[in-house]
């Protein structure tokens, strides 16, 4: 029994932290239809730039994680600006494109940073842990980083709910064409929500750093997690990606308990099962076929 | 029909020259070349079949797959554990074997992957690439995370004709202008046509007459089979097998030797290879650091400026020297 | 005789009815207009008819024999094509490739993997037939992205006629073209064999009453009257509804 609530704990906190990599990617893909694979790249960029800020200059961990956003937040800027508005509809080349950024990005993080990885960190007063049931304790940061995803959730919600940049995107998920006709600058929103989906992958970096570390294959495990994370929640959706989030949290958490060979393996079963399901998600509208 | 003929089969030479000019070169310099380079050359070969056939599926049918690397990796396989674990030596054996498995995964991996279109097949293949690789990595049958290593090259089951390095680069070559060949009659086929008409606008197909559906599921069963062909080879070539070779990293290397050698034509993908292999040993030399980093640069200047890819600029630039620049496609 | 029969057809999406219990059936040879206004089910009912959708309830038969089930290439090696309203052609092919295309759908041989597509003697004494009486043999090695969209709209009905159809499913076929093209259309489908049934859905008045020998008039998904164009022509409600229909248009 004790098993099962640290397990659903972790999960539900594992899940926090998955909601807080892949909304991002998420707010992309459902707004731009661009399917960012860079994204955990930027995410290790934001981790390593913190490092810089929160570790090696001794700064304000909250500093920290404005640099790391702002980062990643440039980066997404000259990868929207300078490149995919020149691949309008092209999802072949785009894709290729983002995976190229996957090495150009780690491998300048290789030159700047080095090979050696760097350890977990976090502000110091996240540090330690406390007891919850028996001998089991819980870590700080990890309660620290389920509340900025739970924060982030509520918050995005807000923006895409109730504001009119919000309702902008979701008229623009469901008719593009129309959303244009409108007179509205759609490119002017999906540019707003590209940067913003990389800042948070940025900030997340470091948010993550006390759990993921610093490491060089930061950005392709990232990637698997959140691309993982966007099939089951459905694209474009704050709502699924928490669900998502959450559901990937448990499988993963109980997968590691009960079957830590094939824990992996249970992540990327459950992907094709909902891809074949319902591709669109769990929480996603439902594509209309033929 | 004459007409047809004439119509279709412009001057032998201006229309083939390319074609022969190349392949007289890939035929008389290697002797000539130190043995690193032999071998590079002959990774070459080994990545153009590969692309070659990601290209059915990708610049013929339209589908984007970041999963084609599942076949080359069980082929791949296949043959190291035929070869480490049941201890076969004979080529004849073991190459067919392994390429008939790949295909059989492809059958299999096919149904699940073509439920879904467009940018979730994308990420079915991946995901089902994905999970090869996750179980290769995990498997101590087949090592694990160290991959299978130490295979030699290939016994051709003749008393002592184990290839040396001439010898395998045209061994390989031969095979690559037979799958060449195969691939080139089905992409020019009634069939391969209908495959550019999927591409095009799969709705008309079906209001044509044409089961869409079934012209997926086999050219993505010939594709896989054609990168086991590429994945057999690639573990001869190079010795090792790794579940690496099985992700996503080699199914991107494939689509971006496509798109820089040109996609929708066969001979592009070679060019590509010849590209991507010949950087990536320059940088080796020169800058292994950097590798990667060239690599990205790569994919931007292919994705960016190379519309088309280099296929393309070199037949334009052929045809305005030899075909009075009347140019089509 | 009969060569199409829809019995009681319906169709929802998410609980709107696009159409509504539609009955009709068609002779063989004869040319039958749908019209109606904007938003009148008349493309939900074409692919009802062509196999792109299923009907909620209600049946198809083609020559008597239930076809509501089967899937829409079946369709066509029975007989039934269908042109799209919007032009829906193999842009990045040429206009010969696209005919090619259209002409092996129904023969065995779409399936050869190892000979080449363009050794098909036969096959291409009928293309060249065919686009001669289209007047488009000048232009079949051009790519059908450069073709104007008046040829594009002959090449979609070239293509579907290349199916070697008994039934042809027109969806407005002369739709966005200037009135000498499509007079011009006009008289391609008045010069078809006279075997071939013609059911077309059009807002160009011009080529209904140039075409159809009965026409079927539909609004908010059902049938409201049907008749020969000199019926439909004085109906007080027909014209209610597009006098109507034009007077909201305006405002």
């Amino acid at each position: 029994m004790e098993l099962i609530i640290l397990n659903v704990l972790n999960g539900v906190s594992f899940g926090a932290i998955l909601f807080l990599l892949c909304s991002g990617l998420s707010l992309t893909f459902g707004v731009m239809g661009i399917l960012n694979l860079s994204h955990g790249a930027l995410y290790m960029v934001g981790a390593y730039v913190g490092w810089s800020i929160a570790v090696h200059q001794g700064l304000n961990f909250w500093l920290a994680v404005l640099a790391g956003g702002l980062v990643a937040g440039l980066l997404g800027l000259i990868m929207e600006r300078g490149f995919f508005r020149h691949l309008h509809g092209m999802i072949n080349e785009q894709v290729l494109l983002t995976f190229g950024f996957i090495y150009i990005l780690t491998n300048l993080c290789l030159w700047i940073w080095g090979g050696v990885p760097k350890a977990p960190y976090t502000a110091p007063s996240f540090s330690g842990s406390f007891d919850i049931v028996g001998d089991w304790t819980y870590s700080k940061a990890r309660l620290v980083v389920t509340g900025i995803g739970i924060v982030l959730a509520a918050v995005l919600w807000f923006f895409q709910e109730k504001t009119r940049i919000g309702a902008i995107i979701r008229a623009g998920m469901d008719n593009k064409e129309m959303t244009i006709g409108l007179g509205i600058n759609y490119g002017l929103v999906a540019t707003f929500v590209f940067i913003l989906g990389c800042f948070i992958a940025g900030a997340a970096g470091v948010i993550g750093a006390s759990l993921f570390g610093v490491t060089l294959d930061l950005g392709m495990s990232i990637l698997l997690l959140a691309l993982v994370v966007v099939v089951v929640g459905g694209k474009g959706s704050v709502q699924g990606a928490l669900v998502g989030g959450i559901l990937i949290g448990l499988i993963i958490s109980f997968g590691k308990a009960l079957f830590p060979q094939i824990s992996t393996f249970l992540v990327y079963l459950v992907m094709i099962v909902i891809l074949l399901i319902k591709p669109s998600g769990i929480m996603g509208k439902k594509v209309q076929d033929r | 029909m004459i007409t047809v003929k004439r119509l279709y089969r412009p001057a032998i030479f201006a229309s083939y020259g390319p074609y022969m000019i190349g392949l007289a070169i890939f035929l008389i310099v290697p002797p000539f070349l130190p043995m690193y380079v032999q071998s590079i050359i002959t990774k070459v070969a080994v990545f153009a079949i590969f692309a070659m056939s990601l290209d059915l599926i990708m610049g013929y049918t339209g589908l984007l797959s970041l999963g084609h690397a599942a076949f080359f990796g069980v082929g791949g396989y296949m043959a190291a554990i035929l070869i480490k674990n049941f201890e076969i030596t004979n080529f004849w054996i073991v190459a067919p074997i392994s390429i008939v498995v790949a295909a059989l995964f492809a059958a299999v991996l096919g149904l699940i992957a073509l439920r879904v279109t467009g940018i979730y097949f994308l990420l079915v293949t991946f995901a089902l690439s994905m999970l090869l690789a996750s179980i290769a990595l995990k498997w101590n049958y087949v090592n694990g995370i160290y991959g299978m290593a130490g295979i030699m090259r290939p016994d051709l089951g003749l008393a002592g004709f184990r290839l040396n390095h001439i010898k395998f680069y045209y061994f390989v070559f031969l095979i690559l202008i037979l799958c060449y060949f195969l691939m080139y009659r089905v992409v020019n086929s009634p069939f391969g046509h209908a495959l550019r008409g999927i591409r095009e606008s799969e709705s008309r197909m079906r209001a044509l007459g044409y089961n869409t559906w079934l012209y997926k599921y086999i050219t993505f069963i010939i594709a896989g089979l054609f990168a086991g062909v590429g994945g057999v080879l690639f573990t001869y070539q190079s010795g090792v097998i790794a579940p690496q070779h099985l992700g996503v990293t080699v199914s991107t290397l494939a689509m971006l030797i496509c798109i820089i050698g040109g996609i929708g034509t066969l001979w592009g993908p070679f060019v590509g290879a010849l590209v991507i292999i010949l950087l990536e040993y320059f940088s080796s030399i020169n800058a292994p650091e950097r590798w990667p980093l060239i690599l990205g640069g790569v994919f931007v200047i292919a994705v960016m400026f190379l519309k088309g890819g280099i296929a393309f600029h070199l037949k334009k630039l052929w045809n305005k020297m030899f075909l009075n620049g009347s140019f089509k496609g | 005789m009969e060569a199409l029969r829809a019995e009681k057809l319906s169709k929802d999406f998410g609980g709107v009815q696009a159409v509504r219990d539609i009955s009709f059936q068609v002779q063989r040879g004869e040319h039958l207009a749908i019209i109606g206004p904007n938003g009148a089910g008349k493309t939900t009912l074409f692919s009802l008819l062509g196999g792109q959708i299923t009907p909620t309830t209600g049946r198809v038969f083609f020559e008597r024999k239930d076809i509501t089930a089967l899937a829409p290439h079946r369709r066509v090696h029975w007989g039934i094509a269908r042109t799209f309203q919007i032009v829906n052609l193999f842009s990045g092919l040429t206009v010969l490739e696209n005919i090619m295309l259209a002409f092996q759908g129904t023969k065995p041989s779409r399936f050869q993997l190892m000979r080449h597509a363009m050794s098909y003697g036969k096959l291409f004494v009928k293309v060249e037939k065919l686009l001669t009486t289209m007047g488009m043999w000048d232009r079949k090695d051009e790519f059908v992205h450069a073709l104007s969209y008046g040829e594009q709209r002959k090449l979609e009905i070239a293509l579907s006629l290349a199916t070697e159809p008994k039934i042809l499913l027109l969806d407005e076929p002369s739709c966005g073209l200037t009135g000498a093209e499509s007079a011009e259309i006009t008289g391609m489908i008045n010069n078809l064999e006279s075997d071939i049934t013609v059911i077309f859905v059009a807002h160009d008045m011009d080529l209904v009453f140039g075409v159809a020998q009965r026409i079927i008039v539909l609004h908010y998904g059902e049938i409201i009257v049907e008749g020969t164009p000199d019926d439909i022509k004085n109906n007080t409600k027909v014209r209610e509804i597009y006098m109507g229909y034009q007077g909201r248009a305006k405002r």
